[in-house]
């Protein structure tokens, strides 16, 4: 076989591998080339180099170009296209091609010059279609063994995958560009470490206020100089050194625009952007502003802030619900009021707050409000902090959206305790008042039937009812009884009958009935007729009765039959006439025996004072004719004498008191003391008295009672003045109002002098103050000191004759004082005037 | 006492109008004492006294004494209608009394008594104030004193 013996002879074949097969098996002998054995050496050389290069190789050989490839090149012709191409001609095999390669190959082959491109766009036939194939290859000459050139190598490298995926990157990074550019965001890139704006999106140029010109290509620091104060090169400066991603969310940035500085909010990030090298080249920026959405926002939270500022302020409770009914907002006042935290309320719900007895009723009304739309109108009670439960009127109203859907609901509670407790006061005073009313009414009615009864009934008096021209109209059994006539005999006619014929001429009874109509009543006591003509004493009252507008309708008539009592009243008259008669004798007599008090007093010094005469006579002309004892007996008759002489004139003095006609003066109380100076110098010179009179005040007195009474005060200070000191007596005058002496039981309505007598005797023990007014009593012996125990008495009763008092006030052995009080006016005499007595 | 009353008259006459017998008799005895020379008539009360007036209406007394308390006309009785007398009005006229009333005084003085004496138990002192009394009227003659001076004091 000739594949045997050609297998030994080519030796450029055996490791040609695939196509040195299909070389070794082809029958050249139809060829230019012949049999492989007559080759030319260059060609078997050339062909040697090209099936074993790994890198894929094609030649063209011979006038007809016939085509050579190795393994390496075999799959760029691809299933089911120029394969197997071995042994033909280029013209043949590339005739999709040879517009193209025809010249290049030309070129070379006239040339020598070899001639190469790069991606070159070489498209064929493969794998079943046309396909777009991209190369990079050369054309050099092929020598043949004269050194002619006879051929063409062909050096390639498909680059379709290369291109394409070239081609793949160029379009991302345009989509890329174009993306960033319409991308609604801001974005831009900083390259390096000066941050040179590489790309500015025209939403970043909207938000920077700049053009592209004016940012592109240049430090964005620069180009924005208003950023530089605001960290913003920090910040960009932090991220290039950390490689880290900076976020911002509403940042406050100032920024020029339209040459003014705009205070913005912007949300943004900074990126780092890495190399091939994985080292940080540049930062991207990517933005919102969201200014308006800030400023709108913070309009909400302020008008959100001052809602509940208000809502918080309220002394009302205020709620909002959502449109379920569930209550999401409190003001401060619900939890002030319940003493509740929000997070109780939260927690365990307001229903928390509700009175339990309240709370089914509420949630029904809740309830139903939530499914209706309704208003909700509830008074309900809540607990306060301090366990205590107020009412409360609660109202809520439905928010409606521009849909006619709730947006939420609003509502207030109000305390109404206070209008409770009135309402619930008010309540139960008109359920009392009613009651009584109606109590009232049924008694009214009762007290009506009673009364119509009773005045029927009553038989004691006549009770009639007159109309305005008095006319009897009604009568009862009391007026039958009194005045005899039956009620059919008399109503209709008029009341002047029960008048006497002198009285009806006087117009007595029309003056009764005219009085009772201007004033509203007429009483009246005279005598009346009887049907049969006697008399009775009639006591009379005549009533006007009004209707409801006040009008006089008509006339009561009540009448007493007082006969029996006018004539019981005749006779205690008569006897108390008598009486009068009997009291003014017996003042009569009382004066007489005044009167008898004084004459027989004043006749008793008459036969005293002859004894004493006679006495005088005897110690005059006798007294030598008188025994020892005879004269002592003689002095003791003289002394008892002496002494009964005192208490005359002093029974006489008292008895005057009584007795004397009161004249009132003006007296000056210094005056008076004078006076008694004079008549008792003796006495007071004994005593080496001194009298201080303070305030020497005029008073309106009975001037000798006024005399007399000073006379006995200072005459008693004298027989009762301490034997081992001079006797000192002090009067001191002051007015007081009858009110400041409330204790003293006078008069209050008048002013009083207060004049009071002091002295510094022996005084007397506290419990005698009442006892020495009384007459004939005496404190001390007769021996020790002479007295006839009535001096004080008279003081005492001309204090009471000018309506005024007298009081003593004394400490054993310190002295006594006389606490005298008289009106200062001029009261009016209670005592009847005096008789003259010879 | 020494005689300070001395009599320019002979016919100086007192009338003494006293019921009481022992007054009387006192009155002479003092007159008596003093040394006084009048001619002493006494009556025993009103009565008498003005059928005294009556009869010596020619001849009256210089001076009368004249108790007040008397039976069947008392002496203001009589001083009264001695005063309101045309003839007797002039007679002066010295109450002589045992009580010292200060109204009553104050009356008879307002009714043209002279002088009050009291009758002073002590006899001397009797004599001290009738000598006075005689002595003032000598004096004064018809002219009443100042009211102050109408009691005569010791």
């Amino acid at each position: 076989m000739e594949n045997t013996r050609d297998r030994k002879d080519f030796q450029f074949l055996p490791k040609g591998g695939e196509m040195g097969e299909l070389i070794r098996t082809h029958d050249w002998t139809k060829t230019s080339l012949g049999s492989i054995d007559t080759w030319e050496i260059s060609l078997r050389t050339t062909l040697g180099t090209v099936l074993n290069s790994a890198f894929p190789m094609f030649l063209f050989w011979g006038e007809e170009l016939l085509c050579f490839y190795n393994d390496a090149y075999r799959p760029s012709l691809g299933i089911d296209g120029k394969h197997p191409a071995i042994g033909k001609k280029a013209e043949d095999v590339w005739s999709d091609i040879w517009d193209f390669i025809s010249p290049l190959i030309r070129q070379v082959m006239t040339t020598a010059k070899p001639v190469s491109f790069q991606d070159q766009l070489v498209g064929f036939y493969r794998n079943g279609r046309m396909e777009d194939i991209y190369w990079t290859f050369c054309y050099s000459a092929a020598f043949d063994d004269g050194g002619k050139i006879n051929g063409i190598l062909v050096t390639c490298t498909e680059t379709t995958e290369t291109v394409l995926t070239k081609r793949k990157l160029e379009e991302s990074e345009r989509r890329l560009r174009s993306m960033i550019g319409q991308a609604p965001v801001s974005i831009g890139i900083f390259q390096g470490k000066d941050y040179i704006t590489e790309i500015a999106n025209a939403k970043a140029l909207e938000m920077w206020g700049r053009t592209s010109e004016e940012v592109l290509n240049k430090p964005i620091l620069e180009a924005m100089p208003e950023l530089q104060s605001q960290g913003i090169k920090e910040l960009l400066d932090e991220v290039y050194t950390t490689n880290k991603i900076f976020r911002a969310g509403e940042l406050p940035v100032q920024l020029r625009r339209n040459g003014k500085l705009e205070n913005t909010y912007i949300n943004f990030s900074y990126e780092p952007l890495y190399n091939a090298d994985g080292e940080i080249d540049g930062i991207m920026t990517v933005g919102v502003e969201v200014t308006d959405q800030v400023i709108t926002r913070k309009k909400i939270e302020e008008s959100e802030r001052k809602f509940r500022l208000l809502a918080d302020s309220m002394p009302q409770h205020i709620w909002i619900a959502d449109p379920q009914g569930n209550i999401n907002y409190f003001n401060q006042s619900v939890y002030d009021y319940s003493g509740m935290s929000k997070e109780q309320v939260a927690t365990e719900g307001w229903l928390q707050i509700v009175h339990p007895e309240d709370r089914e009723n509420n949630i029904r009304e809740w309830t139903k409000s939530i499914s209706t739309g309704t208003d909700f109108l509830l008074e309900h009670r809540f607990r306060k902090h301090d366990g205590t439960y107020r009412w409360q009127l609660s109202r809520a109203k439905p928010q409606w959206d521009e849909d006619g859907n709730i947006q939420m609901w609003v509502g207030t509670s109000t305390d109404i305790q206070e209008h409770k407790n009135f309402a619930n006061e008010l309540e139960k005073q008109v359920r009392t008042r009613t009651a009584e009313l109606v109590q009232l009414y049924e008694s009214l009615k009762k007290s009506e039937e009673r009364y119509h009864l009773m005045v029927a009934e009553v038989q004691d008096y006549a009770i009639i009812y007159l109309n305005r021209a008095g006319i009897v109209e009604n009568w009862n059994i009391g007026a039958q009884k009194i005045k005899g006539y039956a009620a059919h005999e008399i109503i209709g006619r008029s009341f002047s009958n029960f008048y006497t014929e002198e009285d009806q001429n006087s117009g007595l009874h029309l003056s009764l009935l005219n009085m009772a109509l201007k004033t509203g009543k007429a009483s009246q006591e005279g005598w009346r007729v009887k049907k049969d003509g006697s008399l009775f004493w009639a006591s009379v009252v005549i009533t006007a009765v009004h209707n409801d507008k006040r009008e006089v309708i008509g006339f009561s008539k009540v009448t007493h039959d007082l006969t029996d009592k006018k004539e019981a009243s005749d006779a205690l008259n008569a006897k108390t006439i008598e009486l009068e008669e009997k009291n003014s004798e017996l003042q009569r007599m009382n004066k007489e025996l005044q009167s008898f008090a004084y004459i027989s007093s004043h006749d008793l010094q008459e036969p005293l004072r002859k004894i004493q005469t006679f006495a005088s006579r005897i110690v005059e002309k006798e007294y030598e004719n008188l025994s020892d004892k005879g004269r002592e007996l003689f002095n003791r008759m003289q002394r008892s004498a002496e002494q009964m002489q005192a208490l005359i004139n002093d029974l006489l003095a008292y008895s005057r008191t009584n007795t004397a006609e009161h004249i009132y003066q003006k007296v000056n109380l210094g005056s008076v003391v004078d006076k008694i100076k004079q008549d008792l110098q003796e006495e007071l010179e004994e005593k080496r008295a001194q009298i201080t009179v303070e305030n020497p005040v005029e008073v309106n007195v009975i001037d000798f009672q006024f005399q007399q009474l000073f006379y006995n005060l200072i005459s008693n200070s004298i027989k009762f003045s301490h034997p081992d000191r001079p006797l000192r007596i002090g009067i001191i005058t002051n007015k007081l109002s009858g009110e400041s002496l409330s204790t003293r039981n006078l008069p209050r309505d008048r002013d009083y002098w207060h004049i009071a007598v002091s002295d510094n005797g022996i005084g007397f023990e506290s419990e005698y103050s009442e006892r020495i007014f009384e007459l004939f009593q005496r404190l001390h012996g007769k021996s020790e000191f002479k007295g006839t125990g009535i001096g004080l008495s008279i003081v005492k009763k001309i204090a009471e004759n000018h309506n005024g008092m007298i009081t003593a006030t004394g400490e054993a052995g310190q002295g006594a004082t006389f606490d005298i009080y008289l009106p200062v006016e001029r009261q009016l005499p209670t005592e009847n005037k005096l008789r003259p007595v010879g | 006492m020494g005689p300070n009353f001395a009599m320019k008259e002979e016919n100086f006459t007192i009338l003494l109008a006293d019921d009481d017998p022992d007054d009387r008799m006192f009155f002479e005895d003092a007159l008596d004492e003093l040394l006084i020379r009048a001619t002493l008539h006494t009556v025993s009360n009103g009565v008498e006294l003005m059928k005294f007036l009556e009869n010596n209406a020619h001849q009256l007394p210089s001076v009368l004494f004249l108790d007040l308390n008397m039976p069947s006309k008392s002496g203001a009785e009589c001083l009264s209608e001695i005063k309101n007398h045309e003839k007797f009005s002039q007679v002066p006229i010295i109450i002589y009394s045992t009580s010292a009333n200060p109204d009553v005084m104050e009356l008879l003085y307002n009714m043209g008594a002279q002088y009050y004496v009291r009758k002073e138990g002590d006899f001397s002192n009797l004599k001290s104030v009738i000598s006075k009394a005689l002595a003032l009227c000598q004096q004064s003659s018809m002219t009443q004193p100042p009211r102050k001076n109408f009691l005569i004091l010791l």
